[in-house]
């Protein structure tokens, strides 16, 4: 690969696209809540609330998406030999950018996902977080995000969780926590992995929006085949907390391995 | 059982389901920071200790415990009550 001098003008170009771009979505957010949701939460009987909500958030997500992508900042791409039936299963996914989130959640409307607190007590954010539906990473209460993600799956919802807990750090190895095995494991979901790919690095640690690179972002989506969480730990246990141990490690093996190949290439299995 | 067998037991047991070094299990290493052991892990523990009480734990007489120490003196306590 040939380097170049970063070209701080394609940067700041960049930046100023990206900071336009996240203040038009902030616009139609605050929109958003004072105007749609109120609406739906009129007309939309409580047992269909929470599917509109996040239908109507990931009309956001997807404005959002096409405005990064007509800017020309970046281009996403799927990758898989067919998205597999999500329906139930635990989506893990590593995660270099808010620009996995904010696409999984633009393409996947039905999709359930593990939110942290701050997400979910976020100011301009929190009616739809909340109403969502979405489940709460509960470190206090552990048995209620089983049972939670449970109940979820039972219902048909693919749940999102993103086992760093956090966005990845550039350069940082990775490092799962255990609570997708854990989860997986206890609450008995099928897992697809999802292997993303960001380059260069953008809104990420240390990359905020007023630091975009000075070239496109390529972001690809590499989906897996579903699979059981023993085949990340190399088999079945009956001790749960061993099994979780072991899994999350093969987990973080299995990622550094497909991460370290071309993004082009099928997702081998675990 | 003696205290030496308890703490024994319960050591061999923290390795076993924890993946801990048998080195690292001290009296004063703390649950959270030292032994890696998260809220999920607590549930496993909460387990431990009842095969080696024959009681079940409460959430209650859990809620102080923050060192192996800790741990085996609520162990020794529900023996020797029960």
């Amino acid at each position: 690969m040939e380097t170049h001098g970063f070209n701080r003008i394609e940067s700041l170009r960049h930046s100023a696209l990206a900071g336009l771009g996240f203040a038009i979505f902030g616009i139609v957010a605050l929109f958003g809540l004072f105007v749609p949701l109120p609406i739906l939460l009129l007309v939309t009987p409580r047992r269909l609330r929470e599917q509109r909500i996040r239908g109507l958030a990931s009309v956001g997500f997807r404005l959002l998406i096409r405005m990064i992508e007509g800017f020309g900042l970046a281009d996403i791409e799927v990758r898989s030999d067919g998205i597999p039936d999500l329906a139930g299963c635990l989506l893990v996914a590593n995660h270099p950018s808010y620009l996995d989130a904010v696409f999984l959640m633009a393409h996947l409307p039905r999709v359930n996902c593990v939110m942290k607190s701050s997400l979910l007590n976020h100011p301009l954010f929190f009616p739809f977080t909340r109403l969502g539906g979405y489940i709460a990473c509960d470190n206090d209460d552990p048995q209620k995000l089983i049972e939670a993600c449970r109940a979820a799956s039972t219902r048909g919802e693919p749940i999102l969780i993103f086992p760093e807990g956090t966005r990845s750090t550039p350069g940082a190895p990775l490092r799962f926590r255990r609570g997708a095995a854990q989860v997986a494991l206890r609450a008995g979901l099928r897992i697809v992995p999802l292997v993303v790919h960001c380059d260069p690095p953008a809104l990420t640690h240390g990359h905020p929006w007023y630091r975009m690179p000075d070239r496109r972002v390529h972001l690809v989506i590499r989906f897996g085949a579903p699979c059981d969480i023993a085949d990340f730990a190399g088999g079945s246990s009956e001790d749960l907390s061993r099994m979780a141990r072991r899994a999350t490690r093969g987990l973080e093996n299995y990622f550094l391995r497909q991460l370290s190949s071309k993004p082009h290439e099928p997702l081998l299995p675990p | 059982m003696n205290q030496e067998d308890i703490s024994a037991r319960f050591h061999k047991l923290l390795v076993e389901r924890f993946e801990l070094d048998p080195a690292d299990i001290r009296p004063e290493a703390r649950l959270y920071e030292d032994l890696d052991l998260d809220s999920i892990d607590a549930i496993d523990l909460a387990i431990v200790v009842r095969e080696l009480t024959g009681r079940k734990v409460t959430p209650q007489e859990f809620r102080h415990v923050r060192t192996v120490a800790d741990v085996e003196c609520e162990i020794r306590r529900m023996i020797d009550e029960g």
